[in-house]
């Protein structure tokens, strides 16, 4: 009666620094079969965020994400944050869109159209290394 | 074979009656919609009302809280959780039966959370020299439960003058069972105070009451027990009080899920039907339709080689035919 266990969806998850803010990319399908995976990069990538830095998380190449995959960023927002940094997820839109609106976590998490907009709510300093 | 499937009572929590301001909406609906030739007569009025006003109202959830009935319309039939729905239900049986049920009365018990036990002492039969009643929950201190509630200062009637037979059964967990007629398996939920779920099986037709649930995400992937609990499930009849939002955060760890985690394990179970249950007292109808009509758009995106989900809410006084 058990199902067999899923292959793991195709996910990529890549990181640069801007001044003192981490941006994180993300493209690909975020499941019950790679969320541990995410989450394990994604806590990576806000544990390295200095006390009081930033990081933006784009999603734009992002397809698809699921219940444990939203929850991920939460975690990520909650470790930036506990060390007085600031968080931004940009580039949500299609399906990834409507699947923050009806979960509602577009009121859970900061929310930006893009990634300059985003690097903009960081500090001037991120800004200007992103744009320069 | 088929089995029907009647909900006496779908609210979470607490039960839930209709306001002034719900009444009035609904009034307001009904009149913007209508034109001079749905009122013209009365035979004009009782078919704009039997043809639900044209889609002008939104569905009429209740207010009375968690009880279920599983019967085959032909023969046995059991229930779950004494809600205060399970009042309605007495009613029903003993307009239908007389006072006293021709048949024993064969209750299975999620929990004793107040909202799931609160209908016990306004349940008639129970005080009815003639029925039987048989109670089962997985929790060895039911029968203290039960005796409780009806313990001073919070009930003027003393468990012991009920007239009724009672017996009190404990039973296993995830183990096979045959109640009633019924093939019945009970599975732990992620409840504070334990619920347990029960997969309902008869004839090949599975019904699966599984409220009083927190899915937490991380604990859903296929080696989930839960998703073979209720695995090829006609029914599954699942706690979606919270937004995901809300049970990720403010609402952590009290115990309830949401429409997003129903859809993923529904899909992951290759359930046939999911029944949002448990509502949020907080909503009104217009809410719980929109939350149903989100869930819908959210299997659309989830689904791909899956076969289609069904998704409903559960309201008061919906008779499902599986």
């Amino acid at each position: 009666m058990t199902a067999s266990e899923t292959p793991p969806s195709e996910l990529t998850v890549t990181a640069e620094t801007y001044a003192e803010c981490c941006l994180v990319s993300v493209s690909g399908r975020v499941d019950h079969t790679n969320s541990d995976d995410f989450l394990k990069q994604l806590t990576g990538h806000a544990e390295g965020v200095a006390s009081g830095g930033g990081m933006v998380i784009d999603l734009a190449r992002l397809d698809f994400i699921t219940s444990a995959g939203l929850r991920a960023l939460l975690l990520a927002q909650r470790t930036v944050t506990s060390s007085k940094g600031k968080i931004v997820v940009s580039g949500v839109g299609g399906v990834v869109r409507e699947v923050f609106r009806i979960s509602k976590f577009d009121a859970l998490l900061s929310v930006s159209d893009s990634v300059s907009e985003a690097m903009s709510q960081i500090s001037a300093a991120a800004a200007e290394a992103y744009s320069g | 074979m088929t089995l029907d499937v009647t909900f006496w009572g779908t609210r979470g929590s607490i039960p839930r009656p209709q306001s002034g301001h719900d009444i009035r909406s609904r009034i307001e609906a009904i009149l913007t919609e209508a034109g001079p030739d749905d009122i013209s007569s009365a035979e004009a009025i009782e078919s704009f009302l039997d043809g639900g006003c044209r889609g002008a109202l939104p569905t009429l959830y209740g207010g009375n809280t968690a009880c279920v009935q599983v019967a085959d319309p032909d023969g046995p039939s059991i229930l779950v959780d004494f809600g205060t729905g399970a009042r309605e239900y007495a009613a029903h049986v003993m307009r239908t039966q007389g006072p006293v049920a021709e048949q024993p009365y064969h209750v299975l018990m999620s929990h004793f959370h107040w909202d799931h036990i609160m209908g016990f002492p306004f349940f008639m039969p129970a005080y009815i020299p003639g029925n039987v009643i048989h109670i089962y929950s997985c929790h060895d201190n039911v029968e203290e439960c039960f005796r409780r509630q009806h313990g001073a200062p919070s009930f003027p009637v003393p468990f012991d003058v009920l007239g009724a037979d009672i017996h009190f059964h404990i039973i296993e967990p995830d183990t096979d069972l045959e109640i009633n007629g019924f093939n019945v398996r009970a599975h732990e939920l992620n409840h504070t105070g334990r619920a347990f779920g029960y997969r309902i099986e008869r004839g090949g037709s599975v019904a699966v009451y599984a409220s009083d649930a927190e899915h937490k995400p991380e604990m859903i992937s296929d080696a989930y027990p839960y998703v073979d609990f209720i695995r090829n499930a006609d029914v599954l009849i699942f706690d979606a009080q919270y937004s995901l939002a809300e049970a990720t955060s403010v609402k952590e760890d009290w115990g309830h899920s949401s429409n997003v985690v129903g859809v993923e394990l529904g899909l992951m179970g290759d359930v046939k039907h999911l029944l949002f249950f448990h509502h949020e007292p907080l909503n009104n109808d217009e809410r719980l339709d929109q939350i149903v009509r989100e869930a819908r758009r959210i299997e659309e995106i989830m689904r791909r080689e899956k076969a289609p989900l069904e998704i409903s809410g559960a309201y008061d006084g919906l008779v499902l035919r599986i």
